[in-house]
């Protein structure tokens, strides 16, 4: 069979796939229920400006994602690349693997440019940004804007222990834009079963020290500050001083209470985490939004000694 | 009356019991009555569950059917049903 030229597959693809104008997709982009966009450019071009609300996955990597991208093959979709080619192969693809209401932007972004509709014109995210953090700006519940909000987060989290490791690798690694980790004590061997952010090189470290060079690594662009300090009824408030919420991974009630007493305080969101043997206890406490607090539920630390940490 | 009992983050009830949670059947209808039966047949749920007075510890929570908790006033009075499940849960602090 002799092999088709590139101008023969456009026509097929153009024959099959339903397309639909700029201006008409900026009128059903207004609608309650609008339809999903999918931008599929290249990281680099969504930097400088896409369609609001859109969802951005490279084209190459549509079929692959597109289980969970679109879980509905009924969904109105909206495909668009550069210039309104690319996207008619991708929503081939789309319809071929089952997808019926799936529609390429005539002419791409450069059309919806040129006829003056609505971009988000400036994503703040450089092109490494959009790369790094691509798997989950892919998430509808994340996207450009929830990725814009981690990277304006100010975390403290407080225990370089076995929550703290898991918990501030993920921070960071999710850009979380600025992340304090307090603790006040020095890693040992017995801790690297589960204290992840240390390793054997740290042994004998303060915590703090060894927690920062492992973020670091796990992402250079994360603002990390190293409180290696005693958290007392003294310093608290000064130490939340400049942070969005706390993340609660100490080891002892005295400083879970200390903790959630300041945040009660300062109106900020307390994160509680607790775990011991195999089982594991978190929740938010944030009265200042109209929610219990952790006093509501248990207005004093248990006694030492029943539950072992 | 058997009703179904849950310990979360009690480990120092659970460890020997070797289980979470237990059918167990009792004599009375009321919270008080089914945790001081615990106390007396359950190894190490009297030191756990019980205060110096004979009352259910301050420090444990109690849900009944998952719903919220059993409120301060009701931790001793409340009446059960057969077949109800009951959670005593403790705070856990390990970091």
């Amino acid at each position: 069979m002799e092999d088709k030229s590139p101008r023969q597959l456009l026509e097929e693809a153009r024959a099959e796939v339903e397309e639909i104008s700029v201006d008409e997709a900026y009128r059903l982009s207004l609608d309650d229920a609008p339809p999903i966009f999918l931008d599929i450019r290249e990281p680099e071009q969504v930097a400088a400006g896409y369609i609001k609300n859109a969802v951005f996955i490279r084209g190459d990597e549509v079929e692959m994602h597109a289980r969970h991208l679109l879980p509905d093959k009924e969904a109105p979709v909206v495909l668009y690349c550069g210039e309104g080619v690319r996207s008619l192969f991708t929503a081939l693809a789309l319809k071929e693997m089952g997808y019926k209401n799936v529609r390429a932007l005539t002419g791409g972004f450069k059309a919806w440019v040129e006829a003056g509709h609505e971009i988000e014109s400036n994503s703040l995210l450089t092109r490494e940004q959009l790369n790094h953090y691509s798997r989950q700006i892919i998430l509808r519940e994340v996207g450009i804007e929830g990725q814009k909000r981690l990277l304006a987060a100010k975390v403290l989290l407080v225990g370089a222990g076995g929550l703290g490791s898991s918990a501030s690798l993920y921070l960071a690694a999710s850009g979380v834009g600025t992340l304090g980790i307090a603790d006040y004590d020095t890693v040992s061997a017995s801790n690297l079963n589960r204290q992840i952010i240390h390793a054997y090189d740290n042994v004998g470290e303060r915590k703090v020290a060894s927690a920062l060079e492992t973020l670091r690594r796990a992402n250079p662009e994360a603002n990390l500050i190293g409180i290696d300090k005693r958290i007392t009824p003294d310093n608290v408030l000064d130490i939340l001083n400049g942070f969005d919420i706390v993340l609660d991974g100490s080891d002892n009630f005295a400083t879970k209470y200390l903790l959630h007493d300041a945040c009660f305080v300062a109106g900020k969101p307390y994160v509680y985490g607790g775990a011991t043997r195999f089982e594991g206890q978190a929740s938010l406490f944030y009265p200042a939004a109209g929610g219990p607090c952790l006093r509501c539920i248990w207005p004093t630390p248990p006694t030492d000694g029943l539950v072992p940490t | 009356m058997k009703v179904t009992v849950e310990f979360l983050s009690l480990p120092l009830i659970t460890q020997p019991l070797g289980t979470k949670k237990i059918e167990f059947e009792f004599q009375g209808s009321t919270l008080s009555d089914l945790a001081r039966e615990l106390g007396s047949k359950v190894k190490r749920a009297k030191d756990v569950l019980l205060a110096s007075d004979g009352a259910i510890d301050h420090d444990i929570q109690i849900y009944i059917n998952g719903a919220d908790q059993v409120p301060d006033e009701e931790r001793q009075s409340k009446v059960l049903s057969e077949g109800d499940a009951i959670t005593f849960m403790m705070l856990v602090a390990g970091g």
